[in-house]
């Protein structure tokens, strides 16, 4: 065979998707390596040949695995997750036993901070117990670690905490990580991106909405701004209200996507009902141009409540067209309205 | 370059600058060695690691997005070579392998009752009864809501 450059060269004819079960998998690659004083090897491996050459240690057997491969795997787990693994067999049950009590430390800790459960609330003793919990691999106590630390002003013993967290796959952690990273001096825009990005694709719908907002703060770039609104899209779908403020304005000027007057006026109603005041009142601007008259004040009425001055004085321009019982009725229905849970549709 | 040694004898050559993704083996090799056996790493598992050095040996700006989708599809495996995988990586020192890893694995946990879990990784209860039934009772945590704290505002 021809010199090959000096890196090994694989062939490799994989089929995928590979069944679990343990069902046929057809692996055939051959390699060569390079050196002039060894003698060249080539293998074909075929499925059986494989299976015969499996060492006992990689035979699969999840029962095994090292306790602490096992914390690692486990550190991100909620209560019922990690009570679920615990009752699987008797080494996962072992192994998983300092998450258990990182569990109770993080519900002490939760107390404290809150005052609760007839505890008086007490930060110092919140972060105390939070520790122990980060201390036993649980980033849920990392986490709050690193909130308690934040809010006290040790910011940097907060990074720590979220970094910690965020390394294990937390997305929450991931996502704290990449706030403070865009806020520390210098920011660290690359870093900070890279943990958004993670927490983003796991489904963490803040770190959705800040990677998009970072991405759009990078003006000129056009592959940014069209990836900006693609997360403020998804954000938005999943309940950020913010993003679906800033996903009407993309839509209603056609940033980063198509102009649509329709989808611009939904997304702003759907932030608008769920209390965002500038989405209030650019709704209720919105319902005005349509001569939706009291649903506009209505609208208005609740964006200068929550202190959008400007609604203000648009709203007093439509109070001179109305009568007494559309102004009396505009106002009750401003009284009882609440805002919808940003989970729902 | 450095020379690999797999399990089953299989030997691979690769630049150090590949290498030292690995705490493990950049110890290594700051300590002169240049042929490395890894007695606990079999070949297949041992080709993807090296596979995903590689790949990420190299991060500029442009390769990033490469990177990311690679990763993506190099997660998609069955749970026996995630198995493989995560002893070779926690052996190794690869910490960026690990971080795909580690929720890889959790995911698959994640959100079941522990007979799916149990039929999903082919363990064997080796609880009896009695024991199982002492373990739920042990282990009765109150419900106090298990949000996953907020995040800055």
């Amino acid at each position: 065979m021809a010199a090959v450059s000096p890196e090994y060269h694989m062939i490799n004819q994989r089929t995928w998707p590979c069944k679990s079960d343990g069902g046929p998998r057809f692996t055939a690659f051959s390699f060569v390596t390079i050196n002039d004083n060894k003698p060249r090897l080539r293998h074909s491996l075929t499925n059986h040949n494989y299976q015969s050459n499996q060492k006992t240690q990689n035979s699969s057997d999840f029962s095994q695995l090292p306790d602490d491969v096992l914390l690692k795997i486990a550190a991100t787990f909620t209560l019922p997750n990690l009570r679920a693994a615990s009752q699987v067999c008797k080494s996962w049950c072992d192994g998983l036993k300092p998450l258990r009590e990182a569990m109770l430390f993080l519900k002490c800790g939760k107390r404290f901070k809150r005052g609760r459960g007839g505890v008086k609330a007490d930060i110092n003793k919140a972060l105390e117990s939070f520790l122990e919990g980060a201390a036993r691999g649980s980033t849920l106590a990392m986490v709050d670690a690193g909130l308690v630390y934040w809010e006290m002003g040790r910011k940097e013993e907060g990074i720590a905490f979220y970094r910690k967290a965020a390394v294990l796959g937390d997305p929450a952690g991931q996502c704290n990580l990449g706030i403070c990273l865009l806020q520390a001096s210098p920011p660290d825009n690359e870093e900070a991106i890279k943990w958004l990005y993670k927490a983003a694709i796991a489904g963490y719908v803040r770190a959705q909405y800040q990677l998009a907002l970072c991405l759009h703060k990078h003006r000129g770039l056009s592959r940014n701004l069209h990836e900006a609104v693609r997360w403020y899209l998804k954000a938005a779908e999943g309940g950020y209200v913010r993003a679906m403020y800033n996903i009407a304005i993309c839509y209603s000027v056609g940033e980063g996507l198509v102009q649509s007057h329709k989808l611009a006026k939904k997304w702003m109603k759907r932030a608008a009902d769920r209390g965002h005041s500038k989405a209030q009142f650019e709704y209720g601007l919105n319902l005005f141009s349509e001569g939706n008259m009291t649903k506009a004040v209505v609208y208005l009425e609740l964006a200068t409540r929550a202190g959008e001055t400007a609604a203000d004085h648009v709203k007093y321009v439509i109070f001179q067209e109305m009568s007494t019982t559309c102004r009396d009725r505009a106002m009750l229905l401003a009284d009882n309205w609440r805002p919808l849970p940003s989970s729902s549709r | 370059m450095i020379t690999l040694q797999s399990s089953d004898k299989d030997v691979f050559e690769i630049e150090q600058s590949i290498l030292i993704q690995s705490g493990t083996i950049k110890n290594m090799v700051e300590d002169d060695f240049t042929f490395i056996p890894l007695p606990s790493v079999d070949t297949e598992t041992l080709i993807k690691i090296i596979e995903y050095m590689k790949k990420h040996a190299d991060k500029t700006d442009s390769k990033e997005k490469n990177i990311k989708e690679f990763d993506k599809d190099f997660m998609k495996k069955t749970l026996n070579e995630l198995f493989a995988l995560v002893f070779a990586a926690n052996y190794l020192h690869i910490s960026s392998l690990l971080e795909l890893l580690y929720p890889s694995i959790a995911d698959r946990i994640k959100d079941k009752i522990t007979e799916a879990i149990r039929q999903i990784f082919s363990i064997r209860c080796d609880f009896t009864p009695e024991e199982e039934r002492r373990i739920i009772m042990d282990n009765k945590w109150a419900h106090e809501g298990t949000e996953i704290e907020g995040t800055l505002d």
